[in-house]
């Protein structure tokens, strides 16, 4: 709690450099996102999640649908009087309501509906960091539920199928890799059958959807991950100038509201996505270094949380929430530093959102309840 | 397991994020420091003024005139063309280079000044246009030295480039106006030149009737006052871009007003070959006394070589070389033989240095046995016989005649050209000649002027009648030219006689011989030199 709260301050302390409106509607949020978060956590019941599932996952959905009618160009938020709500944040707390419902192993078909009916509202919203967040989550809650192998293995080819089908050599490779695998795991025959069909299948059909199906700022996206230093002036743009407010700041940074790539607009979106190279212009590499590691540190502790939990339900409950802190951890700084491409995902806790501060908060509770729950 | 996984995930990418940090915060931190401050710095470059050049009087050859140029601070297109828009209401068309009313109307527009600098500019000018291209040159648009002087002493001329760093943002708004770093170029290095920019208008007028002269006036101590290439160019037109019609001018490949012909113009010496011919002789053991008559020509290997009269008696070396007697000179290179002549002459520094500091210098030559058996397959039997007179296939630049003259005048040694004050000259031009021989050829030179059948004599004359009592010494040529019937007029002299101080040489283009020609140019601008620095 003290640990997301002083990020939370940090994060409010730099969005006061950028825009001091905006740093005082977070604090707002803050305040908000911390007295909602309170009552939750003082009143929460278990029995609650049972009879707030389903009106909740019709809201989502129905919210979700909603916002791609909404007039932005990327339909991810819906404007209400006060701020824009992002739905997909909702879904946060639907899928822990649901794995804390029904175990994926029994309910396979069910769980599996749901998930891919978010996922793929979310991304065609189009949110590609968000949907590939719910896909994350899933992935691992199944594999922590001890869904099949096969299937596990099923998903995990199709996605190198996806990616390796650009290329015809890697593809070829992957294909025997998975004929090996298939041979060395004894699979049962319908799962290879239908492994190795699907592999064929998103391996035609991906540069067809290339081609066809993605917008061209997707696509440049990508293609500027792969080389930034020629996409400089344009998609790459993002990530390079990312790259000189972080590295600019060396050691000790350039001081608080001195970095010039914020200050004069070179980082985009400083606010949000790039939080974190805001930070680090300013206060160098010991900023960098002390917010990583008080992530890293709050990340721990709901992982200790996680484990002194004996039910299997209040588990998979945990997991989810405690998941989407790492992916949001993982995505938000390897983009920020230039590991991975710009995906608009926001840092947990720093940076500015209302949606998604609230829901952190939430979470955050949510696992504090928890904690109080089990051990009473 | 699973739980280590879990575990396991986090902790990987916080070692990860933690490397990367180190490596781009603290391995990569000056580069990319390096470019957080070319973003945000947008910079204009000063150019400096360039270093003035003056004549020996102090008058501006090469100056600098100033201007004010607009930058416009902006990635904005409706600001930029508002103030395209604005500035061509001025003038009725575009230009970032401004005059001096529109900068104050510029800057009554207040709202207009936000993503302005003005910057003040200097631009190259020749004040005396066609008469000194040939050795201060010019330079291009971007005020580059290309010739002459401005590409010699480029990198002192130049100076040092100023900056002016502007703070913007990534709109290439100016963040800060009072944020802005100035810093001044540094004019670059003035010099004086030596010439003397009068006698050089002077030396011009002198030469309005013909179509192409090369003449140079230098000091015994090689200060070059004067040095005139004609046909002329404006170097002015290089800086603001040429027209057609001066640009099919300047590439004209028959007038060639680009080449400076006093140190790039190769022209047969004709009759002032006779002084190398004179010195080789005599060091070789001529008795200078020797008598020859003269019938007017020549038999040699079955050819006639004729003279340009008939002098019938010919009493010594020196009348040989007053009279300019052709059948003496043909004995003299009988006498040495091609191998000999030809050795002589190639361990002259004439044949094999260049006295001037230009890229553009030639320098003169001479032909040997190799030489001819490499173009002609054979050695001509007479060749000896026409270098001899000055004629064939030897080849001499104005300077390199002014040097030899001045050596002579100077018993036996002159200093390489000086071309501006400051300037160190290390070498001297040695003529490899014992005292006595330099001696008999002087007296001859003098006797080209002042003898009874004198074939300059009108200099002798012109000067008595300017009421100068002056003796000058000098030799005559006429050199055949391919391209007319009319031979160059060639004159070289040094005055005077007893005390020298000046060498003046001078070449007319397809003008007749060197005495109806250059002869009455010289004794114009001798008698000039005198006045102006002889009798002050």
């Amino acid at each position: 709690m003290f640990i997301a709260l002083l990020l939370s301050i940090i994060g409010i302390i730099e969005i006061w450099t950028i825009d001091k409106a905006i740093a005082q509607k977070q604090a707002l949020f803050v305040i908000f996102a911390i007295l909602l978060g309170y009552i939750i956590y003082k009143y929460f019941k278990p029995s609650f999640i049972r009879i707030l599932f389903y009106p909740l996952l019709i809201i989502t959905v129905f919210l979700l649908i909603l916002a791609h009618f909404s007039s932005d160009e990327v339909n991810r938020w819906i404007y209400l009087k006060f701020f824009y709500l992002q739905p997909s944040e909702i879904s946060k707390i639907v899928l822990a309501f649901m794995f804390y419902l029904y175990n994926p192993k029994e309910n396979f078909l069910k769980v599996s509906f749901i998930v891919i009916l978010i996922f793929l509202l979310i991304l065609t919203q189009p949110d590609l960091g968000f949907a590939i967040a719910i896909a994350f989550v899933s992935f691992m809650i199944f594999y922590y539920s001890e869904v099949n192998r096969n299937l596990l293995l099923f998903i995990i080819f199709s996605i190198v199928s996806i990616i390796s089908s650009f290329k015809t050599i890697i593809f070829m490779l992957s294909f025997f890799a998975l004929i090996l695998l298939i041979y060395i795991t004894k699979s049962k025959w319908y799962w290879s059958i239908i492994s190795i069909l699907t592999f064929i299948f998103f391996g035609v059909i991906t540069p067809i959807i290339w081609n066809k199906v993605l917008k061209p700022y997707q696509k440049a996206r990508i293609v500027a991950f792969l080389n930034p230093e020629v996409y400089k002036e344009k998609e790459a743009y993002q990530l390079y100038q990312a790259q000189i407010a972080i590295g600019s700041g060396k050691i000790f940074g350039k001081g608080y509201n001195k970095g010039t790539q914020k200050k004069y607009n070179f980082l985009p979106i400083a606010h949000t996505d790039f939080i974190f190279s805001a930070i680090c212009e300013d206060f160098g590499f010991l900023g960098g270094f002390f917010v990583i590691t008080l992530i890293f540190i709050l990340i721990l502790r709901m992982l200790i949380i996680f484990l002194t939990i004996e039910d299997e339900q209040l588990r998979r409950f945990t997991l989810t929430l405690i998941l989407f802190f790492i992916y949001s951890f993982i995505v938000n700084i390897s983009v920020n530093l230039g590991i991975m491409p710009t995906k608009g995902y926001p840092l947990l806790f720093l940076s500015y959102g209302g949606s998604h501060t609230i829901l952190d908060y939430i979470c955050l509770f949510l696992i504090m309840w928890i904690k109080k729950y089990s051990t009473s | 397991m699973k739980n280590v996984i879990l575990f396991l995930i986090p902790s990987v990418f916080y070692v990860i994020f933690i490397v990367k940090l180190f490596e781009l915060q603290i391995l990569k931190g000056d580069k990319f420091s390096k470019k957080a401050i070319e973003n945000y710095i947008y910079t204009i470059n000063l150019k400096p003024a360039r270093g003035n050049l003056y004549d020996r009087n102090g008058k501006i050859l090469a100056g600098n005139a100033t201007g004010t140029r607009i930058f416009i601070v902006s990635k904005d297109e409706g600001i930029i063309k508002e103030y395209k828009n604005f500035i061509s209401s001025l003038n009725g068309y575009y230009s970032d280079v401004v005059e001096y009313e529109d900068f104050f109307s510029i800057s009554s527009r207040r709202e207009l000044l936000e993503n302005v600098i003005f910057v003040p500019i200097t631009y190259r000018i020749y004040p005396y246009g066609e008469l000194t291209p040939h050795i201060v040159g010019y330079v291009n648009r971007d005020e580059l030295g290309i010739e002459g002087f401005e590409r010699v002493f480029e990198d002192s001329l130049k100076g040092r480039e100023g900056r002016i760093l502007i703070p913007v943002d990534a709109k290439m708004n100016i963040v800060d106006k009072s944020k802005i770093i100035y810093e001044f170029p540094q004019k670059g290095k003035d010099y004086k030149l030596t010439i003397d920019i009068d006698l050089q208008m002077f030396i011009d007028s002198l030469v309005k009737d013909f179509e192409k002269a090369a003449i140079i006036v230098m000091k015994v101590n090689g200060e070059v006052l004067a040095i005139y290439s004609k046909p002329k160019y404006n170097p002015q037109i290089f800086s603001r871009g040429l027209t057609k019609a001066e640009w099919e001018y300047i590439n004209n490949s028959e007038l060639a007003p680009l080449i400076n012909r006093t140190i790039s113009g190769l022209y047969p010496p004709g009759s002032i070959g006779k002084i190398l011919t004179t010195l080789i002789s005599l060091e070789n053991g001529w008795n200078w006394r020797n008598s020859m008559p003269c019938y007017g020509y020549v038999i040699y290997g079955g050819h006639v070589f004729k003279d340009w009269t008939v002098h019938y008696h010919i009493s010594d070396i020196k009348e040989a070389l007053e009279v300019s007697c052709n059948v003496y000179y043909y004995n003299l290179g009988r006498f040495l033989g091609l191998a000999r002549l030809t050795n002589y002459l190639k361990k002259l520094d004439i044949f094999n240095r260049k006295f001037t500091f230009f890229p553009q210098e030639k320098i003169s030559f001479v032909p040997d046995s190799s030489w001819y058996m490499k173009n002609y397959k054979f050695i001509p039997g007479g060749a000896a016989l026409n270098i001899a007179i000055g004629q064939g296939e030897l080849l001499l630049t104005p300077i390199a005649i002014s040097m030899l003259t001045g050596a002579i005048a100077n018993n036996g040694k002159m200093p390489y050209p000086k071309f501006y004050f400051g300037q160190v000259i290390k070498d001297t031009f040695k003529l490899p000649f014992s005292d006595s021989v330099i001696k008999i050829t002087r007296e001859a030179m003098l006797q080209v002027v002042k003898g009874p059948r004198a074939t300059a004599g009108y200099i002798n004359w012109k000067l008595y009648n300017y009421g100068f009592n002056i003796n000058v010494a000098g030799k005559t040529g006429s050199s055949e030219n391919p391209q007319s019937k009319k031979t160059h007029s060639l004159f070289t002299l040094f005055a005077p006689y007893e005390n020298p101080e000046f060498i003046i040489t001078v070449v007319v283009e397809t003008a007749g011989h060197g005495s109806e020609v250059a002869v009455p140019i010289a004794s114009e601008i001798l008698r000039w030199c005198l006045l102006r620095y002889y009798y002050q």
